[in-house]
């Protein structure tokens, strides 16, 4: 039982913790706030089913073009929505509901697009489950948790030793001496947007087959990867995935040893509790304006 | 100034509002005024008759959830009744009479409901009558039916409208504790003495699983009881409790999507067992979304539609599902249409019977006649004066992808 359940918990913290980078990576790079990106993630999930099972791609396939997809969409939300509404001198709140519009337009264009029903990811690996030192475990759990580390390494050497991570990093921790270098700074904070919905549409593909595909998938995922960036130091990408394992925890073992009812309360509860007594959460981020 | 030209634009706005209310209240009335034996009013949106009508034609209505949320449920209530309609005229209608059928939409809401059974009642003057596959909606209508003396035979499952103390209203399907009692008898008879639940935490979860608990036998022992919130999606604590707890059997009480995400991390996590539940495990998704992980579950339920007309529960379906896709080319889509079936054929067996076909009570005499009637949903017998005909439904057990008889696999594989 505890092998599942750690099992468990690291993969939903996984998923957790990488919805939650989302999150981090957009406050670092625009100082922004999206509310869409459970909805990136359900939106992931959709594409990636029409791609494998309507059109029969192999599935890394599917996971690569929906990576595509979900970085433009990201890209397009930035630089068409976001910056207009900057442009126009919008407070910080109007992003924030802008965001909210896009994950109500998201629902509903999916429930237009798909239909309002749970759909069957049909199950990727042969098995519906392995064997692991004795337990059971289904393969895409393991997948979720393969895709997780992976994403989580790539974007870490892509930050700290690409050109345009560097980059990112520069016009994150100043705007105006960034573009004085020639560093071209809006296609940073498009690429962040880009790299979060990305992160969200991936994570969609994957958890498709352990959690079926329906609209409203996203907005609790949504919800928890939000308290899991916000426990890790909001806009520290690490602190993210720390808080995300940390909720993952919480939640599966909540569950399986106290109450299986309140264990969001529970979760929740120690959401308002770190907000108070640890603003910066646990990597210390300075987030407060 | 201002303050009184407010007032007339105000005065204008309620007068027009009153005229508007005014002018449908015409309407319903000049309806009610017509001479009872003209045709039903099938120029308007939401009734149409059935066979050209003529003065010796007997009427029944019909109301369903022809459209809103549940409009193949209505549909399907509506073809099941329009066919046994046809197959009672053309056996001679009843005492040489034709029946015809006169069908409204309620529109998937009480109030709807209302308009419709009232409109049948005061302005077609049914003699009987075919109620929704929706419980809240009958639950709405029955005071009408009930006060004008119409026979109505409900399509709905709630045992909310029978034994309520209503003299004219009955049940052409299952009730829905009877789908409970079968599961657990299932479970009886595979010998299960540890039992977990699983079960959502919703009105319709808690009191299911209620209700199932009462119908344990005492041999069976509840090991483990674990709840989940409807927007869940990830069960891996309470699976893992369940499993853990040793039961050699699983109750699943939730609503079908996410009974088939249930059954299938149940499965992923290692339950190899059997797992049971009411009739939402019995909806054809359970075995798309569940695919290989549907197999050895257990439901209890009405009737279900089988994957091809050679595995129908028993002659009366076989013989129903040849002659629906004689008449509309496809199997249907939900047990919905045996209701509507079962219900208008009851309705016929009574007026068949009746001593008198313009008195009420005589009509209700004939329905409590019904002791032995061969449905599609099983025996129907009305004598206790419950309103419910049933007293079983059956159990069902998916096998190689498909819904089969719980009986007959058991015959076949004696535990």
């Amino acid at each position: 039982m505890l092998l599942t359940l750690v099992i468990g918990a690291l993969m939903l913290g996984g998923i957790y913790g990488l919805v939650g980078m989302g999150y981090g990576l957009i406050y670092k790079a625009s100082g922004l706030m999206t509310l869409a990106q459970g909805d990136m993630l359900m939106i992931g999930a959709f594409l990636g089913l029409t791609f494998y099972k309507t059109l029969g791609l192999p599935f890394l396939v599917s996971l690569l073009l929906v990576m595509v997809i979900m970085f433009a969409l990201g890209m397009f939300i930035e630089r068409v929505l976001v910056t207009s509404l900057l442009a126009k001198g919008a407070q910080t709140v109007y992003v924030i509901l802008c965001t909210i519009a896009i994950s109500m337009l998201l629902q509903n264009g999916a429930m237009f697009a798909w239909g309002s029903n749970v759909m069957q990811f049909p199950s990727i690996f042969g098995v519906s489950s392995v064997n692991i030192l004795g337990y059971e475990i289904m393969p895409e759990r393991l997948l979720a948790l393969g895709v997780g580390i992976v994403a989580m390494l790539a974007l870490h050497f892509f930050m700290q030793k690409s050109k345009f991570g560097t980059s990112m990093r520069a016009a994150a921790q100043d705007e105006l001496a960034a573009s004085a270098l020639g560093i071209n700074v809006p296609l940073t904070k498009g690429a962040a947007w880009g790299i979060a919905s990305m992160l969200a549409g991936s994570i969609g593909v994957v958890v498709g087959p352990i959690f079926g595909v329906y609209t409203a998938m996203g907005s609790l995922i949504g919800q928890k990867a939000f308290a899991s960036a916000v426990v890790g130091g909001y806009g520290n990408m690490y602190g993210a995935i720390v808080g995300g394992i940390f909720f993952g925890f919480v939640e599966t073992f909540v569950s399986a040893y106290v109450t299986s009812l309140y264990k969001d309360f529970i979760s929740f509860a120690i959401l308002i509790i770190v907000m108070i007594f640890m603003p910066t959460g646990l990597f210390k981020e300075q987030v407060m304006e | 100034m201002k303050k009184v030209l407010t007032l007339l634009l105000t005065l204008c706005m309620v007068l027009s509002l009153a005229a508007c209310g005014g002018k449908d209240a015409g309407n319903d009335a000049g309806s009610s005024n017509n001479d009872t034996s003209a045709p039903a009013d099938t120029g308007s949106d939401d009734a149409s008759g059935d066979a050209a009508p003529s003065g010796d034609t007997i009427k029944i209505g019909l109301y369903a959830t022809i459209t809103g949320p549940n409009a193949l449920a209505g549909e399907m209530a509506e073809k099941g009744a329009r066919l046994a309609i046809k197959e009672v005229n053309e056996a001679g209608g009843v005492n040489g009479q034709m029946l015809e059928l006169v069908v409204y939409d309620d529109k998937s809401t009480p109030e709807g409901a209302v308009r419709a059974v009232t409109r049948m009642v005061d302005v077609d003057q049914v003699v009987a009558m075919v109620g929704s596959n929706s419980s809240p909606n009958i639950v709405a209508a029955s005071q009408i039916t009930e006060d004008a003396g119409v026979l109505q035979i409900g399509c709905g499952t709630s045992p909310s409208y029978t034994n309520a103390g209503y003299q004219y209203i009955f049940r052409g399907t299952a009730n829905a504790n009877l789908p409970n009692a079968a599961f657990v008898d299932a479970m009886t008879q595979m010998g299960v003495t540890k039992v977990a639940i699983l079960s959502i935490a919703s009105e319709n979860g808690v009191s299911g699983v209620n209700s199932t608990k009462e119908l344990m036998p005492d041999s069976m022992e509840i090991v483990c009881e674990e709840q989940y919130q409807p927007t869940d999606t990830d069960f891996t604590g309470q699976i893992a409790k369940v499993i853990a707890s040793g039961a050699d059997g699983v109750i699943l009480y939730g609503t079908t999507s996410d009974s088939a995400l249930a059954i299938k991390q149940l499965r992923s996590n290692g339950y190899t067992g059997y797992i049971y539940g009411p009739e939402a495990l019995g909806v054809p998704d359970i075995i798309n979304v569940g695919g290989e992980a549907a197999e050895n579950v257990i439901f209890g339920s009405g009737a279900i539609i089988p994957a091809s007309i050679d595995d129908a529960a028993n002659d009366v379906e076989k013989a129903m599902l040849t002659a629906f896709v004689e008449e509309y080319g496809e199997m249907p889509v939900s047990d919905v249409v045996y209701r509507g079936y079962d219900s208008a054929k009851l309705i016929a067996i009574a007026l068949q019977n009746t001593s008198d076909i313009s008195d009420p009570d005589a009509i209700r005499e004939a329905v409590l006649g019904i002791t032995d009637h061969e449905g599609i949903a099983g025996t129907y017998n009305f004598s206790d004066g419950s309103g419910d005909g049933l007293t079983t439904a059956r159990a069902y057990i998916v096998n190689g992808g498909k819904n089969v008889l719980f009986a007959d696999w058991l015959a076949e594989n004696p535990q």
